[in-house]
């Protein structure tokens, strides 16, 4: 339809504005690239040992040194891309998509269904959110999917209370009213009405949580719960360096600095599109 | 039912319409025992303090809230008893214009979305966009425009365009000018004033400023706490107020004259809190005129000359005893 497109369209428009967001962006694709493509760009195989170079400082032959059993570091950030990138995206679809839903019809409906759907999210809440992690994925059992659905389950409260006071605050205004004159149905309402007018902090929470998944799966892959060896991943990578930090501390800044540059990257394009979707923005 | 109310040109006949709502400090009497009918064709102006009770009434009237007890005729039919396909087909028939044109359009949809908004829920796919934006007075380059970007005048008249679409008999304005600015006001009560006299809409419009309802109304109901305190013809009205209410709310309006200043009268005190109300009249706490008998009994409407109703128990012989 046209009115998509030309929504779409300005929204574009003004995301090319954004510089950040731009770089931001390129940076993520950058990374996507290196994920879908670590074959061909790895040097090295990430699991492959070389008793010879163990903790090697930064060369021409192994750019960013080797680690404790002698492997390329930049080979298994590069195949490490793959898990957090696949872990932060999908964790957070799934706190999103469930969370939203969640807090939109908490919120919409309020009354009973209210009451009953946030005391859940608060009982869930009262549970430390790492021991929620530890026990969903030691049930599920380790494995990739479980961590993601693992880590897409504790974070689904903060959607669902972000997205309930977005849309009680919205339910108030008179458009709703003036949409339901018009005989809109409830659904109609809540997907054309009330959620492109709360898009805006779920997407901002979207992308600092995009970060939070990444640590927690490091943090689960520390326990034994999440990716298991030798696979890399990089808060794995970050854990296994500690004891090295003193005479090695390349080993620890390098996946360390991955992380930070992805979050920065993801915080980029989520200001920038909090921006570009608000038509009140300058064109 | 009985004749006088059930003549063939009614199209709204509102009976002993009630809403309370529940709330923390006991039960809020917004709407209380309200009675009117309006005759196809005609305006009739709803006039009241804030927290009357008139925009809760306008939104009953209409199906937007439910009501507590009380019969809405629509024709010859109770709306409130619609369901299904039934309050669907009403919806097309009654509309609303809002008061505040920021909140009452959606922020994310462009000037033409706005509009197609009712057409596209009701699936109506014979009716243009342009159209209903030339028949309100908004040009067509503005259709891709959003609300933001139009003044208070160019949004109401998307808020008028938008109830139009579906062709509505009856139009509930609540305070639909009240958000703009003089000169705009005059374009806009304009507009709906000449719409009315194309197409017979028959308006109820919900006002606090009387002078904005003097210029549009065939009658006028003036409203107190949640009842109607009086009811006449709009000329008749203005000409002789007979409830102290209205006499206050009449001298209060200002009027450019160069003639001695009439004598204001000043109502004391404040408007008592429509929840838990005391029995006999509500007005009786701040008339001048009240006696023994309104605080022991709550007045109701009853007609003192031929169209005009007014509840006060002396309605037409008011002594001043303060």
């Amino acid at each position: 339809m046209s009115k998509n497109n030309s929504m779409l369209h300005y929204t574009l428009i003004r995301l090319r504005r954004n510089y950040l967001a731009i770089l931001g962006l390129f940076v993520l694709l950058a990374l996507i690239c290196c994920a879908v493509f670590a074959e061909q760009l790895a040097p090295y195989d990430y699991a492959k040992q070389d008793y010879m170079m163990i903790r090697k400082a930064p060369s021409a032959t192994h750019l960013l040194g080797t680690d404790e059993f002698g492997r390329d570091v930049l080979s298994r950030l590069i195949f490490g891309a793959k898990i957090s990138l696949q872990v932060g995206l999908l964790a957070v679809s799934i706190s999103l998509v469930l969370g939203a839903t969640i807090g939109a019809i908490a919120g919409y409906f309020g009354g009973k269904t209210d009451n009953i759907l946030m005391r859940l999210m608060d009982i869930q809440m009262a549970i430390p959110t790492i021991l929620l992690a530890i026990v969903i994925s030691s049930a599920l059992g380790p494995g990739l999917f479980n961590l993601m659905i693992a880590v897409g389950i504790t974070s689904v409260p903060r959607f669902a209370r972000l997205m309930r006071s977005s849309v009680l605050s919205i339910k108030g205004q008179e458009f709703i009213g003036a949409a339901r004159a018009m005989g809109a149905s409830h659904t109609r309402i809540i997907l054309l009405y009330i959620l492109p007018n709360c898009a805006a902090p779920l997407i901002v929470q979207s992308t600092l949580s995009v970060a939070n998944a990444i640590l927690y799966t490091a943090t689960l892959s520390f326990l034994g719960l999440g990716i298991q060896p030798p696979y890399p991943e990089w808060g794995g990578m970050l854990s296994a360096a500690r004891p090295y930090i003193r005479n090695s501390g390349y080993l620890s800044i390098f996946p360390g600095l991955a992380i930070m540059i992805t979050i920065v990257a993801l915080n980029c394009i989520g200001d920038g599109l909090r921006d570009a979707l608000d038509p009140k923005q300058k064109r | 039912m009985n004749s006088a109310t059930k003549k063939d040109d009614v199209l709204l006949d509102v009976r002993h319409l009630k809403k309370h709502f529940h709330v923390s400090r006991g039960v809020l009497h917004a709407v209380d025992d309200v009675s009117f009918t309006i005759s196809k064709g005609k305006t009739l102006g709803l006039v009241g303090e804030s927290g009357c009770g008139k925009s809760t009434l306008g939104r009953v009237v209409i199906g937007l809230i439910e009501a507590t007890n009380g019969e809405v005729y629509f024709r010859d039919e109770d709306m409130l008893k619609f369901d299904g396909r039934k309050k669907s087909e009403f919806r097309k028939k009654a509309q609303i214009v809002f008061q505040d044109p920021f909140s009452s359009l959606n922020p994310r949809m462009s000037v033409a979305q706005q509009i197609a908004e009712p057409l596209i829920i009701n699936k109506i796919f014979a009716k243009k966009v342009m159209e209903l934006m030339d028949t309100v007075g908004l040009a067509s380059r503005l259709a891709t425009s959003f609300p933001h970007e139009l003044d208070g005048g160019r949004r109401q008249r998307i808020g008028v365009a938008r109830a139009l679409a579906l062709d509505p008999e009856f139009i509930v304005l609540d305070e639909p000018v009240s958000a703009l600015d003089v000169r705009i006001q005059a374009q806009v009560l304009n507009m709906l004033q000449e719409l009315k006299n194309e197409r017979g809409y028959t308006y109820l419009f919900i006002s606090h400023n009387l002078s904005v309802v003097r210029y549009v109304s065939d009658e006028v109901a003036v409203m107190y706490l949640g009842q109607i305190v009086e009811k006449a013809g709009n000329v008749d009205l203005f000409k002789e107020p007979m409830h102290p209410y209205t006499q206050a709310l009449l001298s209060a309006v200002p009027i450019a004259s160069l003639a001695p200043k009439k004598e204001r009268i000043l109502l004391e005190g404040d408007v008592p809190s429509p929840i838990n109300l005391a029995p006999g009249c509500r007005f009786a706490g701040r008339c001048a005129y009240r006696q023994e008998r309104c605080l022991a009994e709550n007045p109701t409407l009853r007609e003192i000359s031929s169209g005009h109703s007014v509840a006060c128990h002396f309605a037409g012989r008011l002594e001043r005893h303060a």
